[in-house]
């Protein structure tokens, strides 16, 4: 048994970007294949120096640019690992994301027979995964990181490169500021706000155990999340679910547009605001109903501090939105679901260039690099995606086909619903998605042990 | 065979069939908990509100020696595991009162050993029929639910 929480010993061994975010604009993933397992591990044994760790940093200390590796289980058994280490994986794991499809939701042009990435079509063993504070040191890492691999010629191969990067408005594609609420996770050392963690009271937050986001630490049962075998490689690991997450910002904003117009007297941040929760700003649309407020979205003492127990009845923020969904905090009944279960830490950018206001169909791709790290894919990011955002009937209150009017991607109509204080709710129907998987995989994130106990088999 | 495979599923419904051998001389007070259990089920099975039905029976282990087994029979919605999980996390003390009076029981935490546990003793079920598999216990309760609310407005209006 180890202690409840990672030691600084211990913040050496698990990789950045878990515990707490890089806050880097900038991210490159080069997604590889495993040529020979050999050649692979003396690269492992080359590159594990270069991974960056939890160890913290501050203001002087903080990188310019940093390296981290994952491997999907494809890759684990390109390297060779022993068979019963392999079948030491959880089964979600070892199905890969492709083979989740049906639990995900993933069906229509979301089926993985139309992945461009980690499909069929482009199998995935690994993710290299720098990120940067500027586009030269972007590029400057880049180089180092060629050079380690050209030192490995027969290791690996780079099948595709994904560039994300904070787009400089400070929003995701559909206008929205993003990264509000990620869990306040024991012992991460990062600033904790009030709402990040589990409502315990109508006006107290508990943070979540470790377990929930790294292997080898009490998870919210209060005991050792499932890790493969042996220690040294499940300990201080973690897993993480990759998602090309393609946004269709036309559809989505003649959809606002042509609703807003019919059924929400032409108010468009309203009826966007209660679609996601937030307004556009950030502010939480429960903190305030009618309007946007910016004060509010900009003190982060304040923009995640809400529950949804004084609004029973959903009139300021609607059952079926993104937000009340993804993390429902105090909302669910004990005996539907136990939220402080199915939190996952975020650390998605967005990749494409923002389509200005007004803009026409620029014809170009645009959406996210979804990342959701948790310590079991299967109770956790497959929950939030599979029951939570693709479906509605997690809760009585909501039917099956009530999905998440913003992110929800199974190629089916949708259904959402608006309560209104003294009047009936506005009904809107046959929503489309507005988002598209384009691909995705699950991988493994060793700790630095792990690699090196990976390289040395 | 990989866990939760010797359970069938027909649309959004699972069962699970587990007959386990109760150590000697525990049928009794085992019996004497399960009717707790009948006489207050919301303490325990009611917390899960994926379970369609659950049932538990006192069983001759049929070796002639006057050894008794527990039948266990469960149709849930959602996965093997989560299934587990759930009670796992929810109802631990119950299940371990229960199941603590079977031999080799582990314990429902660590959750590992358990579903190794509850592996080896499932047994595949040779036909399973949902009458409603595409809902889920929680669509039915919001059907009831509508079907209430329906009827009040029903008589409410003039």
């Amino acid at each position: 048994m180890s202690t409840d929480v990672p030691t600084t010993t211990d913040l050496a061994d698990i990789q950045g970007n878990i515990l707490r975010a890089y806050g880097m604009p900038y991210a490159r993933y080069s997604f590889v294949k495993i040529l020979d397992a050999t050649a692979a591990k003396a690269l492992l044994v080359s590159v594990v120096n270069q991974v960056t760790t939890a160890t913290t940093w501050d203001a002087n200390s903080k990188p310019l640019a940093t390296l981290n590796l994952s491997l999907s289980y494809s890759g684990l058994a390109a390297l060779r690992l022993p068979d019963d280490v392999l079948a030491s994986f959880p089964v979600e794991f070892q199905t890969g994301m492709a083979g989740r499809a049906s639990m995900l939701g993933d069906t229509g042009v979301n089926d993985p027979t139309h992945w461009e990435l980690g499909g069929a079509a482009l199998p995935v063993d690994g993710i290299l995964l720098i990120n940067a504070q500027s586009p030269p040191d972007l590029e400057s890492k880049t180089t180092e990181l060629l050079g380690l691999l050209s030192q490995h010629p027969q290791a690996l191969k780079v099948v595709a490169f994904l560039d994300a990067a904070a787009l400089d408005r400070g929003t995701e594609h559909f206008g929205f500021a993003d990264g509000f609420g990620q869990p306040d996770i024991a012992g991460s050392g990062a600033r904790v706000y009030p709402g990040d963690g589990t409502p315990v009271a109508p006006d107290r937050w508990q943070a979540v155990q470790t377990g929930e986001f790294v292997l080898g630490y009490p998870d919210e049962s209060s005991f050792m999340p499932t890790q493969p075998s042996p220690d040294q490689l499940g300990r201080n690991g973690s897993f993480m679910a990759f998602r090309k997450l393609k946004q269709n910002v036309v559809a989505f904003r003649n959809y606002l547009q042509q609703i807003a117009d019919a059924k929400f007297n032409g108010n468009v941040e309203l009826l966007a605001a209660k679609m996601v929760g937030r307004w556009r700003s950030g502010c939480p649309i429960e903190l305030s109903p009618a309007k946007d407020n910016t004060t509010i979205a900009n003190d982060f003492n304040q923009n995640n501090d809400f529950q949804y127990g004084g609004d029973a009845t959903a009139t300021s923020c609607p059952f079926g939105a993104h937000l009340r969904r993804v993390n429902p905090r105090d909302d669910l009944d004990s005996t539907e679901v136990l939220v402080r279960r199915h939190r996952i830490v975020r650390r998605g950018l967005p990749y494409g260039p923002w389509l200005p206001d007004g803009a026409p169909d620029d014809g170009q791709e645009r959406g996210i690099a979804f990342v959701a790290i948790n310590a079991s894919l299967a109770r956790q990011f497959e929950f939030v995606q599979g029951q939570w955002i693709n479906k509605g009937n997690f809760t009585t209150r909501m039917a099956l086909e009530e999905r998440d009017p913003l992110v929800s991607s199974t190629g089916s109509p949708s259904n959402f619903r608006v309560p209104v204080s003294g009047a009936p709710p506005v009904r809107l129907f046959n929503l489309p998605d507005f988002v598209t998987v384009k691909g995705g995989e699950y991988f493994f994130i060793p700790s630095i042990t792990a690699i090196r106990y990976i390289a040395d088999l | 065979m990989a866990l939760g495979d010797k359970s069938k599923t027909i649309g959004v419904v699972t069962e699970l069939t587990l007959i386990t051998p109760i150590i000697t001389g525990k049928d009794v007070e085992l019996a004497a908990i399960l009717a707790q259990v009948q006489a207050n089920p919301s303490a325990i099975i009611g917390q899960i509100s994926t379970i369609h039905f659950a049932r538990w029976v006192i069983i001759d282990n049929g070796k002639g020696d006057g050894g008794k087994n527990l039948l266990f029979t469960s149709n849930f919605d959602g996965t093997w595991q989560s299934y587990l999980g759930d009670f796992a996390v929810k109802i631990p003390q119950g299940l371990d009162e229960i199941w603590g009076h079977c031999v080799g029981y582990p314990g429902c935490n660590p959750f590992d050993p358990f579903c190794q546990w509850v592996d080896q003793y499932q047994v595949v079920t040779n036909c399973f029929y949902p009458a409603y598999p595409a809902s889920t216990v929680v669509d039915i309760k919001r059907a009831l639910l509508t079907r209430i609310a329906v009827d009040n407005f029903l008589q409410a209006v003039p």
